[in-house]
């Protein structure tokens, strides 16, 4: 009986452990795990008190499914808050960045790289620095959330190790309370065996039916044991489901931002714009912020930035500053193409 | 766009059995203020680079704010093509949601009433995934 108290004594520092929690779903799961573990040891002392004849009744009882019952009732309330926490934080996540996404590409041209939102605005405007705040700031929330649901995901774990821990303790104390009452009954039947005066051994038959007794109460006890054991294995598997899931969600929350570009000097045409800072470093001339210019020949070429945001080379006569030839707008060529497109025109 | 047979302004026809533009060492270009429209009786061929080189520099790129193949028409809607990587995304969420759903329930078989908690964990996947379908779509190109 002392491994039945000691299991008893186990859920008693469960229920110390997870008090000191903040989670009281957690609190409640360890309480209703010592008040099951009291349950077995009452249903055990019960069985003491009863003689053979309730032996029949212990092997018909179904133990197995009792005892999985009580502990899925202990943990599924925790189970389906978790559950509940992890998936609305996806969902948050996943409509907050659509919503963004959504308002700001008609303001103007939204990039995702990473985790990051670039916004750049077509017109500058001190409240979408707000907007990004704002946006960050849910971010932020969001992450405390998950935090939260990480520390009952954390404490749950550690629950379940205990228990386990106090399981696999309990399992070794009945294995070595077999092997003593097992050893009796060898000794009893020694006994039995040997010839003795009259035929009659009232002490040795007194002693048997109560080792058959004991050796059915553990049996019962093991039974139980494993049961729990394997309640608690798939407990563990389901703990680490939420761990990785968890672990996906705050992946993709982490670092996630929206960063505003100032729109100014901002060319659509990534390709080109390099093409152009590059060229306004080495050209001699600049003429304004979006126009670059060379000299060739009696001429000055200069390429303009249209207002459909589109370019032009232009060539003028440099002493009159008379528009002697252009090319076509384009969006896609290249600087130097247009200049050289610009010099076969004068070439002609 | 003016029908050319009805264009009463300045123009320069060519008009032959074969024509051939050929620059021998740089570019052609086709510049046009509003419409550059190419009609054929057969096919149209872009070849671009050598034959049998696999080089990202030889590309056909095409650059518009909205791509469209095949004409609108009388109960023909076009519809936006799919993005590769958010499909890839979905289909390996959905993978990772039966997965779990799959283990879930395997771990819970022996746990009475909590097996139907898979089903929640399922559900809340499935709703998420669900949410993202609209990111498969492309907002750039449609066809039919």
């Amino acid at each position: 009986m002392n491994n039945i108290s000691n299991f008893a004594s186990q859920a008693d520092k469960l229920k110390g452990l997870a008090n000191s929690n903040p989670i009281s779903g957690i609190a409640n799961t360890a309480k209703n795990a010592q008040d099951a573990a009291k349950k077995v040891q009452g249903q055990v002392d019960d069985l003491k008190k009863q003689a053979t004849e309730k032996i029949d009744y212990l092997k018909k009882q179904s133990v197995g499914s009792a005892a999985s019952t009580a502990l899925s009732v202990l943990f599924l309330p925790i189970l389906k808050k978790i559950i509940k926490g992890l998936f609305s934080a996806e969902k948050i996540k996943n409509k907050l960045i659509a919503a963004v996404i959504n308002q700001l590409k008609k303001k103007g041209k939204v990039e995702i790289q990473g985790k990051k939102i670039i916004f750049t605005p077509i017109k500058d405007d001190p409240s979408y620095q707000a907007f990004a705040d704002n946006f960050n700031n849910k971010v932020t929330s969001l992450q405390n959330t998950l935090t939260v649901i990480q520390e009952a995901i954390k404490a749950l774990d550690k629950v379940i190790t205990t228990i386990n821990t106090a399981l696999t303790a309990l399992k070794v104390g009945i294995q070595a309370a077999k092997i003593i009452i097992q050893a009796r009954l060898v000794k009893i039947a020694a006994e039995l065996a040997a010839p003795t005066p009259g035929g009659v051994k009232p002490t040795a038959g007194v002693d048997l039916t109560t080792i058959i007794v004991q050796l059915d109460k553990i049996k019962e006890l093991e039974k139980k044991v494993d049961d729990y054991q394997a309640i608690i294995s798939a407990l563990a598997i389901i703990i680490t489901l939420f761990k990785t899931k968890l672990q996906t969600v705050l992946d993709a929350i982490n670092g996630l931002s929206i960063v505003i570009n100032s729109n100014k000097n901002q060319i659509n045409n990534p390709q080109l714009n390099n093409n152009l800072t590059d060229k306004l470093s080495t050209l001699q001339g600049n003429v304004g912020t979006n126009n670059i210019t060379e000299t060739y020949l009696n001429y000055y070429l200069t390429i303009e930035r249209l207002a459909n945001e589109s370019y032009q080379a232009v060539a003028t006569e440099q002493v009159s500053g008379m528009k002697i030839a252009q090319t076509a707008p384009t969006k896609f060529v290249k600087p130097d193409a247009l200049f050289n497109e610009l010099k076969q025109i004068l070439n002609t | 766009m003016i029908d050319p047979s009805k264009y009463t302004g300045e123009k320069i026809e060519l008009s032959s059995g074969q024509l051939l533009f050929n620059a021998r060492s740089e570019n052609i270009f086709l510049n046009s203020a509003k419409y550059i429209s190419l009609s054929v009786g057969e096919s149209i061929h872009f070849d671009i680079g050598p034959e049998g080189e696999d080089s990202e520099n030889n590309k056909f790129l095409v650059n518009a704010p909205r791509i469209e193949f095949k004409l609108v028409g009388k109960g023909r809607e076009l519809t936006p093509v799919v993005r590769s990587k958010e499909m890839i995304e979905i289909i390996n969420n959905l993978i990772i949601a039966i997965n779990d759903y799959s283990t879930f329930v395997t771990a819970a078989s022996r746990i009475p009433n909590i097996a139907s908690t898979g089903a929640e964990m399922l559900n809340g996947a499935l709703q998420n995934i669900q949410d993202q379908l609209d990111n498969i779509k492309s907002d750039l190109t449609y066809t039919q």
